[in-house]
């Protein structure tokens, strides 16, 4: 992508010291820089009109817990609704969960007061789906970029709009743009916009939600390169949520399979690939178009609906669709269990 | 590029102008009555009547009449009033600043409580405060202008004897003896608008706090303060102007009424006379006046859009 930055002191030792090596620990050596554990959260579908009626409530993300090393990523894929983006506000605290717990680097995201959450804020960043609608149509992008250090009171005016020159010139695009406005960009201008903004304060941890869901193809490729070359350069760890399996396979270190709320397989992204274990992860890895009609892959596709997240059925929930269903599955919730080193599946046919 | 707008703009309002100085000249002319008749009263003849029509020019063909009226108006001429024997545009002239000062003061309360009662309405949707805001501006919208100004009478006046209840005295004179006088007929008259600016200002935030870059905005780190002062509030603003804009009509219609109630000598009681008396020339006057301002307060608000928003691009 484009050449190291102009002299700025963390940014520049940052980019020297990544040129061409690979992920250097951005936090010290051992436990994962982010550690999920057992967080759920429900939506309160419709508010309760009359005093005495209960509201019905959807169970967005239930009791999930993963752990994301630092300089990794771990892709998250999953149909839409099922609770993919949710999990990922969880995670930087966008929205509060109702049980379980987020924490980065040892210190809790989650009950973390005003002052700890801010200073938390500076680690974890996010890009979000839609770079129509996350920047602020009335700022141009040059503040936008510069305004999480303004937030965090880093540098002068004259230095933060030098930096949001220089992350425009980082994400490949012309710094002589700073003054101007979201709506003279393209879609794919607008998401390295987004990406610019979010590494601004040289997070730990970025949380990608869609990131590249609404650009075409070739626009896709040169995000996501330009991800992993940033990941390179700064050593960043990516939850990089998606429902494009090529997409995710091709950034992801570790892959989550996600089924309504729930994660139903966790492994290494290349095992998870070649030998998937849930009857889920198969029927969405058969699902993906193959590329000569040779290679197309002979799965009976998935049959029946997604059962209703706001009246789940008991035991497994993919049990109603699962081609390879027991009776027990219909009654006894499976847990995520290890099959393998760091190879955790949720199905009783691996119990 | 904004000027360059706006002088466009400028000459773009004159067909408007003309439109509506057309609509103001037709309305008092088609409506029954006859201002000859008016003055001479019910026992003049026929005869005397045709003469005074002739000397008035009513009997002229109306394109003509217009015609006429509008080249002088153009020249700031607008006549002489049929019953005060007066030029219309001197009695204008000697009329606006009080309504305007009126209509301006009445304009900045609703703004300066309207804008704010519907922030903190806004942020805390469905919470207490937003009920006594809500309520509050309920009152505002259902409750007449001129029964305000009653109650702020009985209140202010009777019971506390604190303001005077009726009465003009110039800024000029003394500008505290006219803020005095001005407070309470201002207060009816802005409390409509400021229900009307905090409602508009609430849904506004409200849409624009669900926003997804209002979720990146907290992402960054921001303060919430920040958050809603500087991207909420920025983006919640575009209605909220256009209603200030339009609320500013309002203000002339209300004056009408509560001018008389105040006994302020302003425009509305001007017209409020001109109307009973039949007085054509004063009130073609008086409407071409509020018309005109009405079309240029609302250009000013087109050209504060830009400011606002930077995707609204004029050529």
């Amino acid at each position: 992508m484009t050449g190291a930055a102009p002299a700025h002191t963390s940014r520049e030792a940052d980019l020297s010291r990544d040129a061409g090596a690979t992920m250097p620990p951005a936090t010290p050596a051992g436990g994962p820089l982010l550690r999920v554990d057992g967080l759920s959260k429900q939506f309160a579908l419709d508010d309760a009109v009359l005093p005495w009626a209960k509201g019905r409530r959807v169970q967005a993300v239930d009791n999930v817990s993963f752990e994301i090393a630092p300089g990794q990523t771990l892709g998250l894929v999953g149909e839409s609704g099922c609770g993919k983006s949710t999990l990922g506000r969880l995670v930087l605290r966008l929205i509060e969960p109702d049980a379980g717990s987020v924490a980065l680097d040892g210190m809790a995201v989650t009950g973390a007061g005003k002052r700890q959450l801010k200073a938390l804020r500076r680690r974890m960043q996010i890009v979000f789906q839609n770079p129509f609608g996350s920047l602020n149509a009335r700022m141009s992008v040059g503040e936008a970029i510069a305004e999480p250090l303004l937030a965090f009171g880093v540098g002068s005016r004259t230095e933060r709009s030098e930096a949001a020159r220089r992350l425009l010139a980082l994400v490949g695009l012309d710094p002589g743009h700073a003054g101007r406005y979201p709506h003279e960009f393209s879609g794919g201008q607008r998401q390295r916009i987004a990406i610019a903004r979010a590494i601004a304060l040289e997070p730990d941890l970025v949380v990608c939600d869609e990131a590249v869901s609404a650009l075409d193809v070739s626009v896709q490729a040169q995000i996501l390169n330009l991800l992993k070359d940033l990941k390179a350069r700064l050593g960043m760890a990516y939850l990089f949520i998606s429902h494009d399996l090529a997409v995710v396979r091709h950034v992801s270190d570790r892959v989550a399979v996600m089924y309504l709320g729930s994660i139903v397989e966790i492994a290494e992204a290349d095992r998870l690939f070649a030998d998937p274990k849930h009857p889920y992860t198969v029927a969405l890895l058969a699902s993906v178009p193959a590329e000569t009609p040779a290679a197309r892959k002979h799965a009976a596709p998935l049959e029946g609906q997604v059962p209703s997240p706001i009246d789940l059925p008991p035991g497994c929930r993919f049990a109603g669709r699962c081609p390879r269903a027991m009776p027990r599955c219909h009654e006894e919730r499976p847990a995520l269990r290890a099959i393998a080193p760091d190879h955790k599946v949720a199905c009783h046919l691996y119990a | 590029m904004l000027l360059r707008y706006a002088i466009r703009r400028l000459i773009g309002a004159i067909p408007t102008l003309l439109l509506a100085s057309m609509l103001v000249f037709l309305i008092s002319h088609l409506a029954p009555g006859d201002p000859a008749s008016q003055i001479l009263g019910s026992y003049a003849s026929p005869a005397e009547l045709e003469q005074a029509r002739e000397d008035m020019g009513l009997n002229a063909p109306l394109p003509v009449q217009y015609e006429r009226w509008l080249l002088r108006a153009a020249t700031g001429d607008l006549g002489r009033s049929i019953n005060w024997n007066l030029p219309v545009s001197e009695m204008i002239v000697e009329r606006l600043p009080r309504t305007a000062g009126l209509a301006v003061l009445a304009l900045t309360i609703s703004i300066l409580l309207g804008v704010p009662l519907g922030i903190i309405a806004g942020v805390r949707q469905n919470r207490l405060s937003d009920r006594l805001a809500m309520l509050v501006s309920l009152l505002g919208l259902s409750v007449p202008d001129f029964v305000v100004g009653l109650l702020l009478v009985i209140v202010f006046t009777v019971q506390l004897g604190l303001l005077p209840s009726l009465g003009y005295v110039s800024f000029s004179s003394s500008p505290y003896q006219w803020a005095l006088h001005m407070i309470m007929p201002a207060f009816a008259l802005g409390y409509l608008m400021t229900a009307v600016t905090a409602r508009m200002t609430r849904a506004s935030i409200i849409e624009n706090l669900g926003q997804e870059f209002v979720l990146s905005a907290r992402a960054k780190g921001l303060s919430e303060r920040r958050v809603v002062g500087v991207h909420v509030l920025k983006a919640a603003m575009i209605p909220v102007v256009t209603v200030i804009g339009i609320n500013l009509g309002a203000v002339f219609r209300g004056a009408v009424v509560i001018e008389a109630i105040f006994a302020i000598p302003g425009i509305g009681g001007l017209m409020m006379s001109a109307i009973s008396a039949r007085d054509y020339p004063v009130i073609q006057g008086c409407l071409l006046v509020s018309v005109t301002i009405y079309i240029f307060v609302n250009l000013a608000v087109d050209l504060v859009y830009a400011v606002l928003d930077p995707r609204i691009r004029y050529r």
